[in-house]
């Protein structure tokens, strides 16, 4: 059964078209929030609300982009609203200076260590800067996709990239001589 | 990825170590949307309830436009069930009339409503799942959400008329309404506000019971997707 005969009948209350939709999708949605949210409980609760709000509000899917584009963006959207209700953004973006004096031996970097500056150089970007690196290079996203669920130009989309990509050169620099 | 966009090294290395994945928990993750979209289901219901004290008033000011209203209703509803339930034209009505054999569904089948009736029991079934589904993980919990008695009610009803237009179009089907009819029953029981503790326990219980014994969510999660495969 193509997704476009799933649609109208889960969003008439349908269970089986619904879990049909919510098997082909959960994972790529689960992995989102958890990229964003690095808490296993709070990505269950994004992905529950993803899918919840994407459910009740398939009228107003109009099929102009995938429906995959569209919960995407649903995902973003309840992802980033929650975070700015915890205030986490405030707590996760610390200088990046003070990352760049995080201990980072390049010679002999353990992954727990390694993982941890990775971590805190990603999680100090600006939001709008961090969302954009992880959709597109950690997730995969390309810019036109990453336009729709941000609701950006694709233009938008690739000077942040850039520019998270070279605060994070400037972050982990010292890591691999590739990256500076 | 687009192509005009290569893969900087800086990226595998997020990709790697930037707050990994775990398996996805889907089954636990869909536990819990399928509660929330019943208890969604359930407080629209409630919505609903609530604004019928309006039609309540609307009697009170103009009793006979609400009573030739219903009137009018009541014999579309009849003249509706008549030509689902009357044989096909060219056919000797006696016969049909006369045939022990002959059910309401295969005489609705005959009529060519019977695509009317089909989506109706399969509509009402799959209005009837998200109910049950609460019912169940409510029962697991040990108790019932309190307004699910009534809104098994309203769903009760519904199901009576369905097997009294005779639109059951086929004895699985005729039979599943019966159980459904009866589960519901056993939820207005046990969910109902006002008895004692040691009834609303017994009740439950039954409840628990019938659920099992019928079988009658899996069944309905069977039929549907089939009547649906079947493009009914």
């Amino acid at each position: 059964m193509n997704e476009a005969e799933l649609i109208d009948p889960a969003g008439r209350g349908d269970m089986r078209a619904s879990r049909i939709l919510y098997d082909r999708h959960v994972d790529r949605v689960f992995h989102l929030a958890y990229r964003m949210a690095g808490e296993e409980d709070l990505a269950r609760d994004i992905t529950q609300e993803a899918f919840f709000r994407a459910f009740s509000r398939l009228d107003q899917f109009r099929g102009k982009a995938a429906f995959s584009t569209w919960l995407h963006r649903v995902t973003a959207s309840v992802a980033l609203n929650e975070f700015r209700r915890r205030d986490r953004h405030r707590k996760r973006e610390r200088d990046l200076a003070t990352v760049g004096q995080l201990p980072g031996p390049p010679a002999s970097v353990s992954d727990p260590l390694l993982r941890e500056r990775v971590r805190a150089a990603v999680d100090a970007l600006p939001e709008i800067y961090r969302t954009v690196f992880i959709l597109h290079d950690v997730e995969g996203y390309d810019h036109g996709e990453i336009a729709h669920v941000l609701e950006v130009a694709t233009g938008t989309s690739k000077a942040r990239l850039s520019r998270a990509r070279t605060k994070l050169r400037a972050a982990l620099g010292d890591l691999a001589p590739e990256f500076a | 990825m687009d192509e005009q966009e290569p893969r900087d090294p800086m990226a595998e290395l997020a990709r790697r170590h930037y707050h990994p994945p775990p398996a996805t928990p889907r089954d636990e993750i869909w536990t819990g949307l399928e509660a929330r979209i019943a208890a969604d289901a359930l407080e629209r219901a409630r919505t609903r309830r609530a604004a019928r004290p309006a039609l309540l008033q609307a009697w009170r000011r103009r009793p006979w436009g609400i009573a030739a209203a219903a009137a009018v209703g009541l014999v579309s509803l009849g003249i509706g069930i008549g030509r689902l339930a009357s044989p096909p034209p060219g056919r000797d009505p006696g016969m049909a009339a006369g045939d022990p054999g002959t059910t309401g569904a295969a005489r609705a089948a005959g009529a060519g409503g019977v695509e009317t009736g089909r989506w109706a029991v399969l509509e009402h079934l799959t209005r009837s799942e998200p109910l049950l589904a609460m019912v169940k993980s409510d029962m697991a919990r040990g108790g019932l959400d309190e307004g699910v008695a009534s809104w098994a009610r309203e769903l009760l009803g519904e199901t009576r008329f369905l097997m009294n237009s005779g639109v059951a179009f086929d004895p699985e089907m005729a039979s599943l309404l019966e159980d459904l009819e009866l589960v519901l029953l056993q939820v207005t029981l046990a969910g109902g506000a006002g008895i004692e503790e040691e009834r609303a326990r017994e009740e439950r219980a039954l409840l628990v019971d019938g659920m099992e014994a019928r079988n009658v969510l899996t069944r309905i999660q069977v039929v549907v997707p089939r009547a649906g495969v079947a493009g009914i």
